[in-house]
């Protein structure tokens, strides 16, 4: 046989093989063009799984599938099973806009979740294009808040952090913050809410400092937060970064005299197993969920634990299977026929729903479409995020 | 550092072959997702083709390109978004703003020794990554939150998937015949002997500079068009779709389909991104499978896809290498003939000014002194050894007077002072020189080599030389006519000047440099120890292509020689260096008998 038969032969076999596990091979019955089939409706989820982001990342839509996987082993919702089609996009532009074409050519019913700011500027052309939702994505990208066809249940991180602030300094009494503040989307808008909060509740802004996701070294930083001696150093950026910052003020003497005060990034195990013994008691943590280990949590834990085994609970995993049980409660309230405008009407009409034990409340009838209306306020103590009680977030 | 892959040339039916194929592959069943990502490939196939001017054809190594693309997509954006350009006018804006970043960064980069221009472009790229998330330049990027793209129209409507691949592939034929005819322009040679030797290159009158840096421009040019099709694809761009990592990417798909080619890189971009699409279902695997493809592509096909089609067509047409015809050649060659034809010296008329005149001429390298107060006078029409042992200076005094190294004392060359001028301009006062090593292109043809020798003494630009301008067609069919006059006054067989030079023998080498060293018609040719490295026949083959230059030509030629007979056999005149000290010099005969010579040479060889 020939070098060239063989490679035949293997690229044969490859495309077969790729042809068969390629999602939605399995027979199943036929779906309208929104989506949505007599047994089943379809979403479509473009979600780093590999690459940088993957490890944070991959958790959010394990927690779809194995929520909406407890949710099908029911008989799905009025005996319509959720499908949902998750691609890695390994954070990549071209592949994420490879995934949502496909998706939408499926066609999904929406694009569902996704982690990062890459997914959304690519996807939600797509979703405009072909008069699809854009359903629950978790990104700080404030065009997000501006797409009548997104519906977020993340708030963005300008809104997350001038509440968290506000919370804050309400419980612990006003002081001097000081914001340290990665390259995200709107970070203007970050510095405003901050400094806005801070002023309504009679505290003082004592400065800011933008950081890149690579800083080679946090002890000027660390040393110029000393001179300043603040009451609160709030923080958003990475995980990785965020501990690498706290090494940096510990070493150098330059904790916060009250609370280190950040977001979802503070809570995942990764920033826990290397930080929380440097921040026991000294940190608090804005959550859009209660955070692992909550009695509320109890129901996604056990799924998780049941249909994603190897999936870690943490916020981004509890984030994932919010997101399904609010879809799945979305779909229990829409009439049939369900049509991509009845679900929304359904969205539009809940006000304070309470369609996630996880989370307080949802109301998507504002102009931003944004149903989370308040958060958690966690502590970190002992190694855990543990919830102290929930925030309002601006409407 | 340097690409040392080869370059090639008459790549033109496989590059017509590639397009070709990119051309019926969307007519294939492939599906939406398989054309999208095919598109993707095409768009990443502009730039790299680019990269291979630039690493491929020139040897200089880029990691920095893929934030020309950055800058080529934000330009159009911004243009269009903020400046009401039309979309398609933002085309221009892509190249314009790609070409004046690439010229800026260029001009500093391309300066930089060794690893400079390696580093100073993957800074580059960092830079630009940072600097699109920023706040200085967020009032023109929105900073992360990006910025949406205008579509392109035609006949009205906006530009859809499919069409977008017929503009990727359209500019990609576009930027690949560009790239081909630059490539193998006088200015794409100029381009494969800067990859050989940057001093080589200089020493023939190329300004290796300003080659470098058109093609860095090139190559920017290309991204930045690249960029333009990209964020039609992506319809809105932000900071996460320009990783600066992705620089080095674009350069490996270069590298591993094939650099030097021009068909090979767009192999490699096209290939790399459908073979990323079809190990897409492997999840974290992925990342190592592909990592270790990489590897192996790079450890068992050095040469990159392309050298496997290359393979592939020789074994199709039943061909050896072309170094086998060499081989058969040299077997068919006439025997040597006997010892060195000796001759008489000719005297030295001293009423004629020399035509070279050095005077106290002084080299130190920290404490050493290398050449100690050298004068000497080279007579028009003669033959002048310099001699010596190793150490000995001769190679420094060479370097001296041909611009390459600094030093004190006074040069004179046709009675003008040369001193301080660089190599280049030294060549084109009419003084061309060989080094040691042939230095030869390895992957030209001894008459592409020799034709080279003729850049020294006619103007060129690059810009006219990529156009079939019937000046420019007319100026290269001079350059062939003077290499094979050139070949034919070292009497070099015409049969075996369209073999590359990698095939030839030393000696065959060492005749062709000497040939492309008179090509430019010098007036006074420096020869490096054309003999090193011989053996006897073939020094007594040199020594016959001299005599043949010095008589019939009248050609001056200074010769660094360390073979007494040789020295013996072809110059006029003898001047004897040791520790840089000039310790004798006359007529060959009186020279290299003397005792004070004999006993530096003790040791050294002797006829």
């Amino acid at each position: 046989m020939t070098t060239l038969d063989n490679c035949l032969r293997r690229a044969l076999a490859v495309l077969l093989v790729a042809g068969m596990s390629a999602p939605g091979y399995a027979q199943t019955s036929a779906i309208n063009k929104e989506g949505v089939g007599q047994d089943r409706i379809l979403l479509g989820t473009s979600n780093p799984l590999t690459g940088p982001v993957g490890p944070p990342c991959k958790p959010m839509s394990d927690g779809h599938l194995a929520w909406f996987q407890h949710v099908n082993d029911q008989g799905g919702v009025h005996g319509r099973k959720i499908e949902n089609i998750v691609l890695d996009d390994a954070y990549k532009a071209p592949e994420a806009l490879a995934n949502g074409r496909q998706l939408a050519a499926k066609p999904v019913f929406a694009f569902f979740g996704g982690c990062g700011t890459l997914q959304p500027p690519v996807l939600m052309p797509i979703a405009k294009q072909n008069k699809m939702l854009y359903l629950f994505p978790s990104a700080g990208n404030p065009e997000l808040m501006t797409t009548p066809f997104v519906y977020s249940l993340f708030p963005l991180y300008s809104d997350q952090n001038g509440a968290v602030t506000a919370a804050t300094m309400k419980k612990y009494g006003p002081g001097k913050i000081f914001f340290v503040v990665a390259d995200v989307p709107g970070v203007e808008d970050n510095i405003a809410a901050v400094k806005a909060a801070t002023e309504q509740a009679q505290g003082s802004y004592v400065g800011d400092e933008r950081v890149t996701q690579r800083e080679p070294d946090y002890t000027p930083l660390a040393l110029k937060i000393k001179a300043l001696k603040p009451d609160y150093i709030l923080i958003l950026t990475t995980a990785a970064a965020t501990a690498r910052l706290i090494n940096a003020l510990v070493a150098q003497d330059a904790m916060p005299t009250k609370y280190l005060v950040g977001t979802l990034t503070m809570a995942t195990p990764a920033f826990l197993n290397a930080s929380a013994s440097l921040v026991n008691d000294k940190a608090l943590i804005a959550l859009p969920t209660v955070p692992p280990g909550d009695p509320r949590a109890k129901a996604c834990e056990s799924v998780l634990k049941k249909y994603s085994p190897e999936t870690p609970v943490d916020p981004f995993s509890l984030f994932g299977c919010a997101a399904a049980q609010v879809f799945a409660a979305a779909l229990e309230d829409t009439p049939e026929p369900v049509t991509r405008e009845s679900f929304q009407k359904t969205l539009l009409g809940w006000k304070e729903k309470q369609a996630s034990e996880l989370m307080p409340g949802i109301t998507f009838n504002n102009p931003r479409h944004l149903g989370a209306t308040e958060m958690v306020l966690a502590r970190i103590v002992d190694g855990k995020s543990v919830a102290e009680e929930t925030f309002p977030l601006p409407q | 550092m340097r690409i040392a892959t080869e370059a090639r040339s008459g790549t033109a039916v496989a590059t017509a072959a590639t397009l070709a194929a990119l051309a019926v592959i969307p007519f294939l069943p492939i599906g939406d997702r398989l054309h999208l990502i095919l598109t993707i490939g095409v768009i990443y196939a502009i730039a790299a083709v680019g990269i291979d001017v630039f690493s491929g054809y020139c040897g200089q190594l880029t990691f920095g390109n893929f934030a020309f693309m950055a800058i080529g997509a934000y330009a159009s954006a911004i243009l269009a978004q903020d400046f009401g350009w039309p979309p398609w006018a933002t085309i221009l804006g892509s190249i314009g703003m790609a070409a004046l970043v690439g010229l800026l960064l260029g001009a500093a980069a391309v300066r930089l020794p060794h690893l400079g221009t390696a580093m100073g472009t993957f800074f580059f790229a960092t830079t630009v990554a940072v600097a699109l998330r920023g706040a200085t330049l967020a009032p023109l990027t929105q900073g992360p939150t990006g910025l949406p793209v205008q579509k392109v129209t035609i006949f009205g409507d906006d530009i859809t998937p499919q069409q977008i691949y017929w503009l990727a592939w359209i500019l990609l034929a576009v930027v690949t015949v560009v790239s081909y005819r630059y490539a193998n322009s006088r200015a794409g040679m100029a381009l494969r002997l800067i990859k050989r030797s940057e001093v080589v290159a200089e020493s023939m009158g190329v300004h290796v500079i300003s080659h470098k840096l058109y093609a860095f421009v090139w190559s920017a040019i290309t991204a930045g068009l690249a960029g333009f099709v990209y964020a039609q694809a992506l319809e809105y761009i932000i900071p996460e779709a320009f990783p600066g990592f992705e620089s080095v990417i674009l350069l490996t798909m270069a590298i591993i389909g094939g650099l030097g080619s021009i068909a090979g890189p767009i192999i490699g971009a096209v290939g790399f991104s459908i073979v990323g699409e079809l190990t897409r279902s492997m999840g974290d695997v992925r990342q190592i499978a592909f990592a270790l493809l990489l590897l192996a592509n790079l450890v068992f096909i050095p040469g990159g896809m392309y050298s496997l089609i290359a393979w592939a067509r020789g074994a199709l047409r039943g061909n050896r290498a072309r170094g086998d015809e060499a081989v058969r050649n040299q077997l068919s060659a006439p025997p040597a003939g006997p010892m060195f034809t000796h001759r008489e010296p000719r005297p030295r008329d001293v009423s004629v000014a020399p035509v070279l005149q050095l005077r106290d001429v002084v080299v130190r390298f920290g404490g050493i002194t290398a050449i100690n107060s050298v004068s000497l006078d080279v007579a028009r029409g003669t033959i002048h050894a310099v001699i010596g042992p190793n150490g000995a200076g001769k190679t420094t005094l060479l370097n001296c007077i041909s611009g390459l190294q600094p030093h004190q004392g006074d040069i004179h060359f046709k009675a003008d002072r040369i001193v301080g001028l660089t190599a280049r301009t030294v060549r084109h006062r009419g003084l061309s020189r060989t080094f040691q090593n042939p230095s030869l292109v390895a992957d030209l043809t001894v008459e592409e080599n020799v034709c080279m020798g003729t850049y020294g003494s006619t103007p060129a630009s690059p810009f006219l030389d990529v156009l079939p301008l019937r000046s420019t067609l007319r100026r290269d069919r001079e350059a062939m006519r003077l290499a094979h006059a050139a070949l034919d006054a070292v009497g070099f067989p015409a049969d075996r000047r369209g073999l590359t030079a990698s095939s030839l023998s030393l000696a065959d080498q060492k005749i062709v440099d000497i040939a492309r060293a008179i090509a430019g018609s010098p007036e006074l040719l420096l020869l490096d120890e054309p003999t090193a490295g011989l053996a006897e026949s073939e020094i007594e083959q040199i020594a016959a292509v001299l005599q043949k230059v010095n008589h019939e030509h009248g050609m001056t030629i200074v010769v660094i020689a360390h073979h007494i007979g040789f020295v013996r056999a072809v110059a006029d005149y003898v001047t004897v260096l040791d520790f840089g000290t000039c310790i004798a010099e006359g007529l060959p005969e009186d020279v290299t008998r003397s005792k004070e010579v004999m006993d530096v040479f003790l040791g050294a060889e002797d006829d």
